[in-house]
């Protein structure tokens, strides 16, 4: 028996899932051929891999100071370069990743989160549920992410829990807005109706039958927003207002790097290219996953 | 058409009712006291730090707070800053039409790029020149604003010395447009290539939609020469995404004005709106958040008049 067919009779009576499994498959195959989307991921599985071993790959302590070795051009004792202090800015940078990319996950994980639930309640309910819901999230998307994230992180305080709650707090719009689309038109599909017809409840109906159907542009939606989730982290950091120093960020390293850019080019370059390279990885991984999912594109 | 607008103006009301309310109990339910910056370290007497708190109405409940700042705002008063006691409406009339020159010229010169831009990668699709666009947006996206402010400042202020790192004008020196132009070379094109970026792709794709439907096979068929159909058939239509899209892009570009004109020392709205979340000035914070909000509200109300001029079958009435 091929594997489909297994599934098949595994599953007598649930088509759904050979549908699902089997669009899996596809989009597996279609992303695999895309080149650029395959370079994102590999770098972004990277990226999470320096920051969970970064212990082994620092080259030193990223806290250790060393007054004699004071800004120090790149070498092969630092690959980076020192910092102000006489700090591995190699090592900085790498213990850096760990907030950047925690962050970017969390705070899409609470923003795709509360999207979701916003914008599949108001697609399911409709009528003033759905007009409350969507005037909400009118006010929210007018105001400029930014500009509100530095006020709430700046008057709650900088540390990595408010960071991310800040930007995931403001950054599920996009998320609702897509979810509510989707689920406008899944709910007048037929095997909703059946759902209903055989008594199932609502959350059940939303959740375990429509949402599936509605998960590729929210996969899509979510891999982008890690992307502009570390853009904002990143910008908090270099404005002084995130993670706090000593504790090293993407941000904060360039900050300081910023005020010693006379004398030391490589302080503010390096975390400068970090916070790019992941920029790049999850956009291209992003773009590459929207082609990848795109039921219109068939082979 | 004036019905039409009246009506959206009047739509948009509510919509800003509701930016400052949630603006306004986010800053004011923070723990903290931005008399605290004041008081630390100094021997004000109790008495006379409860005499500012009254003047700043920080003594009052928050919703009674809320209500005298409305009540102002309908008179055009944002309060006095806490920060130097200036009214807030005079640092916002210096502060603005700075910020709305850092965000305006990169807008217009991104329009005016990406659109031939997109065209050519979605007529010539997979050609070197579209590849070239592709691998350009990508970086363009990807590039964060501050960092790129900071490299163009190395390289063009610092090893060859041809512009001016910060700041707007030449301290001294009388105004004048090749002056003032000097400065805004480099955070323009920061801005500017962020911008530029997503607008090639939307243009692209948007673009490649249009020249596939019928009515452009059908000009090509009576021989309307290729220039033609493209930039007179095809591309009004595909330009009806690109508002939209332009309209989005506003909060985003609100965001790099404010890192651009931290990098560059930009006295915009930016600048002065990190330095006042720094010192609790609530009263700037919260001109900032209103002011940008009505920013992006104004600019989706001016993307739905352009959509009448570029599809007729919208109707307003």
């Amino acid at each position: 028996m091929t594997e489909k067919q297994k599934s098949a009779s595994r599953n007598v009576g649930y088509e759904q899932t050979v549908e699902i499994e089997s669009f899996l498959k596809i989009v597996i195959r279609r992303f695999k051929k895309n080149r650029l989307a395959m370079l994102g991921a590999v770098v972004v599985i990277f990226l999470y891999l320096v920051a969970v071993f970064a212990p082994f790959i620092a080259t030193h302590d990223p806290n250790a100071t060393n007054t004699i070795m004071r800004l120090k051009p790149p070498s092969r004792e630092n690959y980076f370069g020192t910092d102000r202090l006489g700090r591995d800015v190699f090592s900085r940078v790498v213990y850096g990743s760990r907030i950047s990319l925690s962050v970017g996950l969390v705070a899409v994980g609470i923003a795709v989160t509360i999207g979701t639930l916003i914008g599949s309640v108001s697609g399911y309910y409709g009528g003033t549920v759905d007009n409350v819901l969507m005037r909400f999230t009118d006010i929210m998307m007018s105001i400029p992410t930014l500009f509100l994230v530095i006020t709430i992180v700046a008057m709650f305080g900088g540390n990595i829990w408010y960071t991310m709650l800040a930007i995931g707090l403001t950054g599920w719009t996009g998320v609702a807005r897509l979810v509510r689309g989707s689920f406008l038109s899944l709910k007048e599909q037929e095997f909703a109706e059946a759902c209903r017809a055989i008594g199932a409840s609502d959350f059940r109906i939303m959740f375990r039958h429509l949402l599936p159907n509605a998960m590729a542009p929210i996969i899509v939606a979510a891999t982008l927003g890690v992307a502009s989730a570390i853009l904002t982290e990143t910008s908090l950091s270099y404005l002084g207002l995130g993670v706090q120093p000593p504790t090293p960020t993407w941000g904060n390293i360039l900050r300081e790097g910023y005020q010693y850019i006379k004398y030391a080019w490589w302080y503010g370059t390096f975390p400068g290219i970090a916070i790019f390279i992941t920029m790049m990885a999850f956009n291209m991984l992003g773009d590459g996953l929207r082609d990848a999912l795109d039921p219109r594109l068939k082979e | 058409m004036r019905k039409y607008l009246v009506r959206r103006v009047l739509q948009a009301l509510p919509i800003l009712l509701g930016i400052t309310l949630i603006s306004f109990f986010i800053i004011h339910l923070a723990p903290g006291d931005p008399l605290a910056m004041d008081i630390e370290g100094t021997k004000i007497s109790p008495e006379a730090i409860q005499i500012r708190r009254e003047q700043m109405n920080l003594d009052k409940p928050i919703p009674v707070q809320y209500w005298i700042w409305v009540k102002g705002l309908v008179r055009g008063d944002f309060g006095w800053s806490f920060q130097d006691g200036r009214p807030i409406v005079e640092h916002l009339k210096e502060r603005i039409p700075i910020t709305l020159l850092i965000m305006g010229i990169p807008m217009l010169i991104a329009v005016l790029v990406s659109i031939p831009l997109g065209i050519i990668s979605a007529t010539r699709q997979y050609s070197l020149a579209d590849q070239c666009a592709t691998v350009f947006a990508f970086l363009g996206i990807s590039i964060p604003n501050f960092w790129f402010g900071i490299v163009l400042m190395m390289i063009f202020s610092l090893w060859l010395g041809w512009l001016p790192a910060t700041g707007l004008k030449t301290i001294g020196a009388p105004f004048s447009i090749a002056d003032r132009a000097k400065y805004l070379i480099m955070p323009t094109i920061v801005l500017a290539t962020g911008q530029m970026a997503s607008l090639v792709r939307y243009v692209r794709s948007s673009m490649l939609e249009v020249i596939r439907q019928d009515y452009v096979r059908t000009a090509r068929a009576k021989g309307v020469s290729e220039r033609l159909v493209i930039y007179k058939h095809a591309l009004k239509n595909a330009m009806i995404p690109v508002v939209t899209i332009l309209a989005l892009m506003m909060p985003g570009l609100l965001g790099g004005a404010l890192m651009t004109e931290n990098v560059f020392a930009l006295p915009g709205m930016g600048r002065w709106t990190v330095r006042a979340v720094f010192y609790r000035d609530y009263p700037a914070v919260m001109a900032s958040l209103t002011v940008s909000s009505v920013m992006i509200v104004a600019f989706n109300l001016i993307a739905d008049i352009l959509y009448g001029f570029l599809d007729p079958r919208i109707k307003y009435d």
